[in-house]
């Protein structure tokens, strides 16, 4: 038996999406009580005149003169004299930005757009993930440290919380609006590639770490700060034969030597290395990952990334979050990842933590979580 | 490019392209007009509300957040041109029905004075009534979409949709017996 209310039911029936049963169950009902069956016939009456009430179609000429107008230029002085529309485009009861921002759905938004551009940094973040981040400054030791911390670190539970939190203060930020407003950035959120990029579970995870980490978002701040090491991104980005290179074997070639040249703390040649690496980090992702390679095709991607609005968004505080709770299981987006690509990062990670840095204090980096 | 997504084509619009935006136009102006007569009454009305709102909406499609759906963003601005003109109407002036003198010659005599009963139905009631109404019967949209479209609870939108409908059904059982 349905337990639908008697709205429901009703609702269900003038609709025609009731059950033969839970028709049964409403004549019943109306048969037994008569205020019902007074109320029914009530709503029976106005969904047939409704429908009975065809469409009419639009007409003659109106899309003709928008479009008209709209070659034309679509200017404000085309619209018709007495439409204000230009000077209060809101809702009466509240406007259009203020309803997304009262309601539930804000923060669900919110993070869509969030993860949305995120995905666009996976160039970046193929780089990190595989390499570590090359020191190009003063204080690089540290950094180094801190991006390859980020490659043993298991995510939590809480991470996505996390981001909501500091969703607020970016959109606030003037890096967002930026962004927001970027053309280039808009077309590449609204683009097939990209959707398939931001769908695929591992391209989560990966952005799920990214956002959840404040010591990888202390590196990506230096990547931002610095011009050679986008525009290095932004040429691997847009090398075509990038997946192929990856499933040649070139990737591992580089890799190597990105690392020679990240070791040899010259920051010229940390930024050859970086060219290296970042092009292997992108090859690595690429050869496993379909829709990302398809990305790092996309010309309008490329440019985006060369965006400085963009960059600076990646460096922002709200972007990265900064609170981790240590001793938390791990996301459903993490469980999804192949257990052989989860083991082959942690184990990446543990070595790295060795036989670097592996943090300030130089101590493996999971005990560095514990303390 | 009449199949491609709408956030697509807005996308092409942002960068130049001035022709995708005919697909928008031929997809949505019949809704929209529907939904703008259904809150104005009023067939020239309508139609300079639904070819403003066109036009608004190309001026500031990169205030456009493409999470939401096109539609919804349009709706939002045809409701708000719609209420922009009538309340550049006389003050208290009840909802003009201009249906009669304006329908088409072809129009059959029992479809009109429906239409006509259904305008002075919807022109008794409130205005959070009307668009679930209009949204739901004339533009079809789901009950998710209409919350999305009015910024409200999915569940806010079937208990305001089947009070509407019931002050609707008493309001033309007045039409009729009164």
């Amino acid at each position: 038996m349905s337990g639908k209310t008697l709205e429901e039911l009703i609702d269900g029936e003038v609709e025609g999406a009731n059950t033969p049963l839970e028709s049964a169950r409403l004549r019943e009902w109306a048969a037994r009580e008569p205020a019902v069956a007074e109320r029914l016939e009530v709503h029976r009456r106005a969904a047939a005149a409704l429908a009975e009430a065809a469409r009419e179609n639009a007409p003659a000429g109106l899309r003709d003169t928008v479009l008209e107008k709209v070659r034309a230029g679509g200017s404000e002085s085309q619209l018709s004299p007495a439409s204000n529309v230009l000077v209060d485009s809101t809702p009466s009861d509240g406007n259009w930005a203020g309803r997304r921002g009262r309601g539930g759905s804000s923060m669900a938004t919110s993070r869509k757009v969030l993860v949305g551009i995120a995905a666009a940094a996976v160039l970046a973040i193929g780089y990190f993930a595989v390499n570590g981040f090359p020191p190009v400054g003063p204080g690089a030791e540290g950094t180094v440290g801190a991006a390859k911390r980020y490659q043993s670190e298991q995510m939590n539970a809480g991470d996505v919380t996390v981001q909501d939190d500091g969703v607020q203060a970016l959109l606030q930020s003037d890096d967002f609006r930026r962004v927001v407003a970027d053309k280039e950035t808009r077309a590449i959120l609204t683009s097939r590639e990209f959707q398939r990029a931001v769908s695929d579970a591992s391209v989560q995870a990966v952005l799920h770490q990214l956002a959840t980490d404040k010591s990888f978002a202390d590196s990506i701040r230096l990547a931002a700060a610095d011009g050679a090491a986008q525009k290095l991104f932004a040429d691997a980005a847009r090398s075509a034969a990038a997946a192929d290179a990856a499933r040649s074997g070139a990737a591992d070639a580089a890799r190597s030597g990105a690392a020679d040249a990240a070791r040899s703390g010259a920051a010229d040649a940390a930024r050859s290395g970086a060219a290296d690496a970042a092009r292997s980090g992108l090859l690595s992702l690429a050869s496993h990952n379909q829709a990302f390679a398809q990305l790092a095709r996309n010309e309008a991607f490329a440019k985006a990334l060369q965006n400085g609005a963009f960059a600076s968004l990646l460096s922002n505080q709200s972007f990265a979050g900064s609170d981790q709770q240590p001793g938390r299981r791990r996301t459903a987006l993490e469980r999804r990842l192949p257990a052989g690509h989860r083991e082959r990062r942690g184990a990446e990670g543990r070595r790295r933590g060795r036989g670097r840095s592996g943090g300030r204090s130089g101590r493996p980096l999971d005990r560095q979580r514990r303390a | 490019m009449d199949d491609a997504p709408d956030n697509a084509l807005v996308a092409r619009c942002l960068t130049g392209d001035v022709e995708a935006f005919a697909p928008l136009v031929r997809r949505y102006e019949r809704v929209l007009y529907n939904v703008a007569l259904r809150m104005l009454g009023d067939r020239e009305e309508a139609r300079d509300v639904t070819q403003d709102a066109f036009l608004k909406a190309f001026q500031k499609l990169d205030t456009f957040d493409p999470s939401y759906r096109f539609f919804s963003w349009m709706y939002r601005i045809v409701v708000n041109e719609s209420l922009n003109a009538r309340g550049r109407r006389a003050p208290v002036a009840p909802l003009e029905i201009d249906l009669p003198a304006a329908a088409r010659a072809d129009d059959g005599l029992r479809e009109r004075e429906v239409r006509d009963r259904v305008q002075a139905g919807l022109a008794r009631l409130a205005r959070t009534d009307r668009e679930v109404i209009v949204l739901r019967h004339f533009a079809e949209l789901s009950y998710a979409d209409i919350a999305v479209s009015l910024g409200i609870a999915e569940k806010t939108v079937k208990s305001r949709l089947h009070e509407a409908r019931q002050r609707l059904g008493r309001a033309l059982e007045q039409g009729i017996h009164g």
